[in-house]
């Protein structure tokens, strides 16, 4: 689906620079320094998800067991998108319903919004992202991670017809090429 | 809200009793009852009557408020049925409009733009910075995300306007997309935007603007202070007018987009929006907020302004602009209560804002020219 839309512009050979060529991998563009005093640190690195989660607007959705979760948005949209010039994020303490706008990412002169799939709200933002959008491109399921959300009821992820398991996932996404 | 909707049909039947149609007058109204001017009345259409149609839609708007045409082209996009393709025209009054995630500091010379009394706007798109007059047509190109594509709309214009008889430049598509001329001159820029389930294409079409002024409004020189900042950075290009009637560049990408989307069963439908057409309140809404000094200025992420003169270096920090801390690089009596002020107090970031704690005079003109041209 976007992945052909967007791909044309997305990638130039010219653009890719070395460290691009890591793009599948967890491990952290030389520009980011990995924070271990982040409040997130330990759900990134130490602590496994109960759920894993995605959507159908290609965003992701991590649950851990203190009911909090990590949104961001999956390889493919990350693929899809091209280089991220800008990520427009939440802010601490913003209420969030679920199917709002949570932030927007910029790429090739498009601005894509996110949506929040849950209900909650926003406890911790990925302040790296301002300084170095480009994270989201790199790893932007593990460090491009985008808002930390303490969930208003954990049942919503578990009953939601929206939120797809890694299996569904992936069969959306050859559904719709 | 949900109330008032209800309602609305009941109050429109209520309000409607006492008006004689056109239809209904005879020749003895016209004349003995002076009920004449009925003649020219028409019923006022509404917007709404026509977003959520499951047609493909053309929507000219006649009207030329920058802050209008924006909300409007919002509007038709949040209310357009997915699978239905929308193509809006609008023409804008003198305007400068950034991109969505841009700084405006750092990309208008917001002194002439001030000079002149020109609107400044920040758009929903993504991209850069352009000026719009009445010799630019803007198009908004609205359609399913699933098949969003950068190249395909500008590909269309590309193809009509290269037909047209008296079309004097022939233009093609560079490799960033944009519509140039064959010598190399962009008459075209473009910005997306992506949301749930759809996506819009939209851009300028130089036809016969003042690029004089474009130039002016757009160039800013480090006498202005220099912008350290994270924000979108416009890319410059050269740029060059088509030279084309404005009604002749529309009707050409109207054919255009009919050819590709008029089927037998699915009719293209053209809404001319004049000022007699009745706009929902969202429209209004929106207006409000493209207008507010929050969506303008305040949008801007973190960013710092440096300032040299002789041997003075002042530093500016902004963000979501408001002045948050002033840096200087020696002692200076000059800026004792702004740093005070600005340490206990918000304060917008405009020229005459700063200049008003600056208590040598003509330390404070020289900043606040250098700002925006407001002291």
């Amino acid at each position: 689906m976007i992945k052909t839309l967007f791909r044309p512009a997305s990638i130039s050979i010219k653009s890719i620079k070395p460290s691009q060529l890591r793009s599948f991998t967890t491990t952290n563009p030389l520009s980011f320094v990995l924070n271990k005093d982040s409040p997130q640190y330990k759900y990134l690195h130490e602590w496994k998800p109960i759920e894993h989660k995605f959507t159908e607007e290609h965003e992701y959705l991590k649950v851990y067991d203190d009911s909090t979760a990590l949104l961001g948005i999956t390889q493919y949209a990350s693929q899809a998108l091209g280089d991220v010039t800008f990520v427009e994020l939440p802010e601490i303490g913003d209420r969030i319903e679920k199917g709002d706008t949570i932030g927007s990412v910029e790429s090739v002169k498009s601005a894509s919004e996110i949506y929040s799939p849950v209900s909650g709200e926003v406890i911790g933002i990925n302040d790296a992202l301002e300084g170095t959008p480009s994270i989201l491109n790199h790893d932007p399921e593990v460090e491009g991670w985008i808002a930390h959300i303490k969930l208003d009821d954990i049942a919503e992820v578990k009953d939601s017809e929206d939120l797809l398991d890694k299996e569904n996932y992936e069969d959306f996404l050859k559904k719709d090429d | 809200m949900k109330q008032l909707i209800k309602l609305s049909p009941w109050l429109k039947r209520l309000y409607s009793i006492q008006v004689p149609f056109q239809d209904d007058l005879g020749a003895m109204d016209l004349d003995d009852l002076n009920l004449g001017d009925f003649k020219y009345y028409k019923e006022s259409e509404s917007l709404t009557q026509y977003t959520s149609l499951k047609q493909p839609i053309i929507f000219i708007s006649k009207l030329n408020n920058p802050f209008t045409n924006l909300a409007i082209e919002d509007y038709i996009y949040n209310a357009m049925p997915l699978s239905h393709n929308r193509l809006m025209f609008y023409i804008n009054s003198p305007c400068v409009v950034i991109g969505k995630n841009q700084n405006p500091w750092q990309e208008v010379n917001l002194r002439v733009l001030n000079d002149l009394k020109i609107p400044l706007l920040r758009r929903f798109s993504g991209g850069g910075t352009v000026v719009h007059d009445l010799g630019n047509v803007n198009y908004s190109y609205m359609t399913e995300k699933s098949k969003f594509n950068r190249f395909k709309f500008n590909q269309l214009i590309i193809k009509n306007v290269n037909s047209l008889p008296n079309n004097k430049f022939e233009i093609q598509l560079n490799e960033r997309g944009d519509i140039v001329t064959t010598d190399g001159f962009k008459v075209s820029g473009s910005a997306f935007k992506l949301s749930k389930g759809k996506s819009y294409h939209h851009g300028t079409f130089l036809l016969n603007s003042k690029l004089n002024v474009l130039r002016n409004l757009l160039s800013r020189d480090d006498e202005m202070g220099v912008v350290h900042s994270k924000s979108i950075d416009s890319v410059k290009s050269k740029v060059q007018n088509m030279e084309l009637q404005t009604e002749e560049f529309i009707e050409s990408v109207c054919n255009g987009f009919i050819d590709e989307f008029e089927t037998d069963d699915d009719r293209v439908r053209v809404v001319e929006i004049d000022n007699d057409m009745i706009l929902p309140n969202e429209v209004y809404t929106t207006v409000e907020k493209l207008k507010s000094w929050d969506w303008i200025f305040g949008h801007t992420t973190k960013f710092s302004h440096t300032f040299t003169k002789d041997d003075l270096e002042l530093v500016f920090h902004v963000d979501k602009g408001l002045l948050k801390q002033v840096d200087v690089n020696k002692t200076e009596d000059d800026f004792k209560y702004l740093i005070e002020y600005v340490n206990n107090h918000d304060l917008k970031y405009t020229g005459s804002n700063v200049a008003g704690y600056v208590t040598n005079d003509e330390v404070s003109d020289w900043i606040g020219s250098c700002i925006d041209g407001t002291i």
